[in-house]
């Protein structure tokens, strides 16, 4: 019963939206998605936003509790947290107040200092898949060549054709490629829908069966 | 660090340094406001009486304002936030000035108004800015006087849940000089059920003010407050009239364009003028009043504040000399709603003849498949097709890719569009090109040693159906544009030999109600069909007449501006509403041409109907018994014109079937419903009409769509399948019924083979390895909602790590992005717990969610898994760029990383980080690989066959497409 009615549930709202997806109907597409479907996920979300919170609160609890390592940083948490919350209670959100302040001065910097990293981590792993031990290898590293080096002037001084076989590198083997796994993605993406659908699939009910 | 005496010293020195640093640039900045300089409030010129310029002058760049706001009050003591103009705080206002109109609806009664009377930010006692009107009733009435009051609601909220409001006895006679038995009944909606709009009103005195307002959301002071009254001015002149004379039909033909403000036009008049100078002409009509005896007026109607036709024809009587129209000169007059007018410039008519008509549209109106029944589709030509742009494929432009457009509607198919090239001046084309697969471009190889900056000429020609004929030709020019350095069409459109690059097909709509065309859209001859919009009721909008509310115990009722009170009585409504007509459109009598009305409460609808009845046979009687003193044959005709419209009033309203059976029903919610879909539904039903035009007078009505003397009216369908996704429906069925055949075959015992995945097979190592380690098992679920695919197919395989993690006795932190998705992680997790015998090692701070935001994500997961050392991660889900910053983190601790994801620009950076990835596909067949299970395997079976099948529709598909047989590709669905 624990698992059957949540199957049901899952069965039924794929159905409907199975019904949604191939009907335009006004029943489906205005009653049931619009003034239904929409209003009711609006209406969930703030709840679950909030599960979300208490589970965070409830992490960083039990890790100052037990002294987990740098169980310390779990206070800047709810500093932050705090903080934020109250300046968003008490001054709004809108651009000049404290929560927007935070925003654009504590936290888009370090969002762009996390991103920034990337570029060290991209020429880390550039480093470890051009390494020509194999011919594959080689043959991607010559790519990579062929299509960063078409994308900067001197590529072009070096060679006029250059942007053209970077074109037809991305256009034909890599396209193909991209298309392929495309194709099994989507194909893989029906048929987990499908095994929902079917009650095939249960594991993400829990337990596996 | 220890606190010793010194650093204290330091400390609160640092402090005192911060604190005063801080309390001075305040006090600086309070000294130092910023008021908006030369406010003014001026009426709109050329409106209604509803319209309040306010302008000012902008503060500048380096004061960093991000908004003006402006308020607005009926007293000076009292100004309510009306709207905010944003400002880039980095570039300024550019402009000497800026300008708002308080010419259009603004919030009156909004579900978004404080509750209560509240002072603006930073305001002291003494301000007289408030915050928006305050969405109380009390409060409102006592204002509402000085505005036009519009109410809209949700149509069900009106048919529903309005309350009957009946005004006590009136204790004077009414109009017949009767005292009625009760009051009228009105219909009341609380203020949170809908939203009232309000309009300035003519002659009524507003109060301005304008505060400006910093990047720190600092309020500056409010500019003085400025008083303006609204006053309805005379329209502005039509910008232009033309008129043409047919001399073969001795038909003048006026179009003409409209001004910028349209919105009180009512009527116009066309009066023919002796032939005057322009100079004479302008003094004359600066004085419309002394103008009207010397001219002619020959046409007049309707402009409907310009949605109706903006064009006339006047037929010369018979006797009339053809000169004298032709060298007359002509005026338009507009009229808006209080009767002001203006006269445009005069016009020369000029002399044409009915060839020079462009050609009447033949058009037909059809329901659009594939739709919800909200769209009509207006087609008065075949698919066109025309050249956009031409670009050059080589330095020598010896090879060229010109870009076509082809406009049709959705039920006509184009098999081929043929192209044929002509150098400049030449007839014999020099390249044929046949378009089997249209993809919106050709390519034209320019013949060797032709210049082509001298340009083509493109003729185009169709195949398809419904049949095209062949002799439909459509041409164009291919110049060299020095500009653009390209071949670029010519503005010149050859329809079969005649340009109307010029010509517009204009669409009028006739609804079933209303005797007039109203416009829906000028196209352009480039297009060939217009869809029409024919959308749901969804909202009712009803006039506000008044106010009810309770104050103290007393009942006050404000109607029409005027306030009445009493002791509330037991019975009465003591919720505060706003008043407005109970009345309804029920349904249109085609027979007797009569809408007919009703109340949406049922007694008062039944009384309404007997009471029209009984009034309309009076006024039969007194016109009848007028008849027979009549003896004038003009005033007889229209005395019976009258008659002939009362009497169809009077059947309609005595013997209308509908109206019958609504009347029939007491109940009110399921009379409402049949009023509703009676309403809902004749009001759906359109007719439309196309005019081919030149915009200066030549112009030419096609007829409305009749079925003998009956005009067809036509009411989009609510389609039940999508025509186009037949065979996405037959694949699906296909793919189910090999998954059914599969999974019997797998029940049966059948040995399914499943090539081994390297990433599967190792994930019972990798949880080994991390309870051999004592370090826990990180599972990351991608940044993607519940309702993704790849998060549940991730779910899958996180019930089965979590169940061998819970065996091994193995701590398994699952970081979730997004909030939704936790409670279900966490009861997976806690399930396999459970399902092993093992739900005391379940850990609920151990599925926690982290952040829904991209970098901070990363951020929290990095130092988690450098905290805890994490033995194994799996990434296994939807994920972007944050993937390698965390995939590095695990390979920089020397984490066993096993990756899955279906975002493939995301796929390289797992093969090179990652210890094992599962490249898409992959990322979906591990939930059965793992499980084993019969059904599961019958699945992941029935997914490579189907795979097989695509791969051998797309070779066959290729193959045909080579020999220019398109009809796979037709049948396929692009997505």
């Amino acid at each position: 019963m624990k698992k059957t009615i949540p199957l049901m549930i899952v069965i039924l709202g794929g159905i409907i939206f199975v019904m949604y997806a191939f009907s335009p109907h006004k029943i489906l597409q205005d009653d049931f998605y619009n003034k239904f479907y929409i209003p009711w996920v609006y209406a969930s979300g703030p709840f679950a936003a909030l599960l979300g919170v208490i589970s965070l609160c409830m992490m960083h609890n039990a890790k100052i509790k037990r002294r987990a390592p740098k169980w310390q940083y779990s206070y800047f948490f709810y500093a932050g947290f705090i903080i934020t919350s109250l300046a968003g209670f008490i001054g709004g959100s809108q651009k000049g107040g404290l929560m927007m302040w935070i925003f654009e001065n504590v936290q888009m910097p370090m969002s762009s200092t996390m991103f920034s990293l990337l570029a060290f981590y991209m020429a880390s792993a550039a480093y470890k898949a051009f390494r020509a031990r194999s011919v594959e290898a080689t043959v991607l590293l010559v790519a990579a060549i062929v299509v960063m080096l078409a994308q900067v002037p001197l590529g072009v001084k070096i060679y006029k054709n250059l942007p053209v076989i970077s074109q037809w590198i991305l256009d034909v083997p890599n396209l193909a490629s991209k298309r392929g796994i495309a194709i099994g993605v989507g194909l893989g993406g029906v048929a987990t829908s499908l095994k929902i659908l079917l009650g095939i699939e249960r594991s993400y009910l829990g337990g596996g069966d | 660090m220890r606190l010793d005496k010194r650093r204290l010293v330091f400390l609160l020195l640092f402090v005192f340094v911060v604190v005063s640093t801080l309390i001075i640039a305040n006090r600086q900045e309070d000294t130092d406001q910023y008021v908006v300089k030369d406010f003014r409030v001026e009426d709109v010129p050329a409106d209604d009486g509803s319209g309040l310029l306010l302008s000012w002058k902008p503060l500048e760049r380096d004061k960093r304002i991000i908004e003006y706001r402006v308020y607005r009050g009926v007293s000076p003591d009292k100004l309510f936030f009306l709207d905010a103009l944003p400002v880039n705080v980095k570039t300024g206002v550019a402009a000497e000035r800026m300008f708002y109109y308080d010419n259009s609806g603004s919030e009156f009664i909004d579900i978004g108004s404080p509750r209560k009377l509240k002072k603006e930010k930073q305001q002291d006692d003494k301000s007289p800015l408030y915050r928006k009107m305050p969405r109380n009733i009390p409060i409102l009435a006592e204002m509402a006087g000085k505005f036009s009051l519009l109410s809209m609601m949700d149509k069900a909220r009106f048919y529903h849940t309005t309350k009957k409001i009946t005004l006590d006895k009136p204790s004077t006679p009414g109009p017949d000089g009767k005292i009625p038995d009760e009051g009228d009944s009105y219909a009341g909606l609380a203020d949170n059920k809908q939203t009232v709009i309000c309009f300035l009103k003519p002659g009524e005195k507003y109060y301005y003010s304008v505060v400006a307002v910093n990047e720190r959301n600092k309020f500056q002071k409010h500019a003085p407050i400025t008083e303006g009254t609204p006053v309805p001015n005379p329209p502005d002149p039509a910008q232009a009239l033309y008129s043409v004379m047919l001399e073969d039909s001795r038909t003048l033909q006026f179009e003409w364009d409209l001004p910028l403000y349209k919105d009180d036009l009512a009527q116009y008049r066309i009066h023919r003028v002796p032939s005057l100078p322009d100079t004479v002409w302008n003094l004359l009509r600066s004085n419309p009043a002394g103008l009207q005896s010397s001219t002619e007026v020959i046409a007049q109607g309707g402009i409907g504040y310009g949605q109706l036709k903006n064009y006339t024809t006047f037929t010369l009587p018979e006797a009339a000399p053809l000169a004298a129209f032709t060298e007359a000169r002509y005026s338009l007059e507009l009229i808006d709603a209080d009767g002001m007018s203006s006269f445009s410039p005069l016009s020369t008519p000029k002399l044409k003849t009915t060839a020079d008509l462009p050609p009447k549209a033949i058009f037909r109106t059809e329901d659009k498949p594939d739709d919800k029944g909200d769209r009509l589709t207006v087609v008065w030509d075949n698919p066109i097709c025309f050249v956009v742009k031409t670009t050059a494929l080589n330095p020598k432009s010896t090879k060229l890719r010109v870009n076509y457009q082809l406009n049709k509607t959705e039920t006509q198919k184009v098999k081929n569009i043929y192209f044929e090239f002509f150098k400049m001046g030449e007839t014999k084309s020099f390249a044929k090109l046949k378009e089997f697969y249209q993809d919106n471009s050709v390519i034209l190889k320019v013949p060797t040693g032709y210049d082509y900056r001298k340009g083509f000429r493109v003729k185009i020609t169709l195949e398809g159906t419904p049949k095209i004929p062949a002799d439909y030709v459509i041409e164009q020019d291919l110049k060299y544009d020095p500009k653009m350095l390209a071949i670029m069409p010519a503005k010149a459109l050859y329809r079969n030999g005649i340009d109307v690059s010029s010509i517009s097909n204009v669409v009028y709509r006739k609804t079933l109600a209303s005797p007039n065309l109203t416009l829906v859209k000028r196209n352009t001859s480039y297009d060939n069909n217009l869809d029409v919009s024919v959308s749901y009721s969804t909202m009712v909008q009803k006039p506000v007449l008044g106010f009810r509310f309770v104050k103290g115990d007393s009942l006050i009722t404000i109607l029409n501006g005027e306030r009445s009170a009493r002791k509330v009585k037991a019975g009465d409504v003591r919720t505060a509403v706003a008043l407005m007509p109970a009345d309804i459109d029920l349904v249109y009598d085609k027979k007797n041409e009569t809408r007919i009305e009703t109340s949406i409460f049922p007694e008062i609808g039944v009384k309404q109907a007997k009471a029209k009845v009984e009034e309309l046979e009076k006024q039969l009687s007194e016109l009848n018994a007028q008849k027979a003193s009549l003896s004038d044959p003009a005033m007889l005709a229209g005395l019976e014109k009258n008659l002939d419209r009362i009497q169809k009033q009077l059947s309609a309203y005595r013997d209308n079937p509908d109206l019958k059976r609504i009347n029939s029903i007491s109940g009110r919610r399921s009379r409402m419903r049949q009023i509703a879909k009676l309403r809902e539904d004749y009001s759906r039903y359109n007719s439309y009409q196309v005019v081919r035009t030149d915009g200066k007078g030549l112009f030419n009505e096609a007829e409305l769509l009749k079925s003998g003397e009956e005009i067809d009216y036509l009411k989009p369908i609510s389609n039940w399948f999508y025509k186009t996704k037949v065979i996405t429906l037959i694949a699906m069925i296909l793919f189910c019924l090999s998954v059914v055949i599969l999974v019997g075959m797998a029940r049966r015992g059948k040995d399914l083979y499943i090539r081994p995945i390297a990433g599967l097979s190792e994930i019972d190592n990798a949880v080994g390895r991390a309870t051999e380690m004592g370090r826990p098992i990180m599972y990351m679920m991608g940044s993607a909602y519940l309702s993704d695919v790849a998060t549940i197919a991730s779910m899958g395989i996180l019930g089965l790590v979590a169940r061998k993690a819970a065996e091994y006795d193995t701590r398994l932190i699952v970081p979730i992005y997004n909030y939704i998705t936790m409670p279900v992680v966490q009861e997976i997790v806690r399930e396999s717990h459970y399902a092993v015998g093992r739900p005391d090692s379940f850990d609920k701070n151990s599925v926690f969610f982290l952040t829904d935001q991209q970098f901070a994500y990363v951020a929290g997961v990095n130092g988690i898994m450098i905290r805890e050392r994490a033995a194994t991660c799996f990434y296994l889900g939807t994920f972007a760029a944050e993937a390698l910053l965390m995939t590095e983190t695990g390979n920089a601790i020397g984490s066993v990383q096993i990756a899955g994801t279906d975002s493939s620009t995301q796929i390289p950076f797992f093969i090179t980080t990652c210890d094992y990835t599962l490249i898409g596909e992959e990322f979906y067949a591990a939930s059965a690989y793992l499980s084993r299970q019969p059904m599961q395997l019958g699945t992941l079976k029935a997914q490579d066959y189907f795979k097989l099948v695509i791969v051998v529709i797309v070779l066959i598909g290729s193959l045909l497409s080579s020999f220019q047989i398109t009809t796979l590709n037709e049948i396929l669905p692009l997505k």
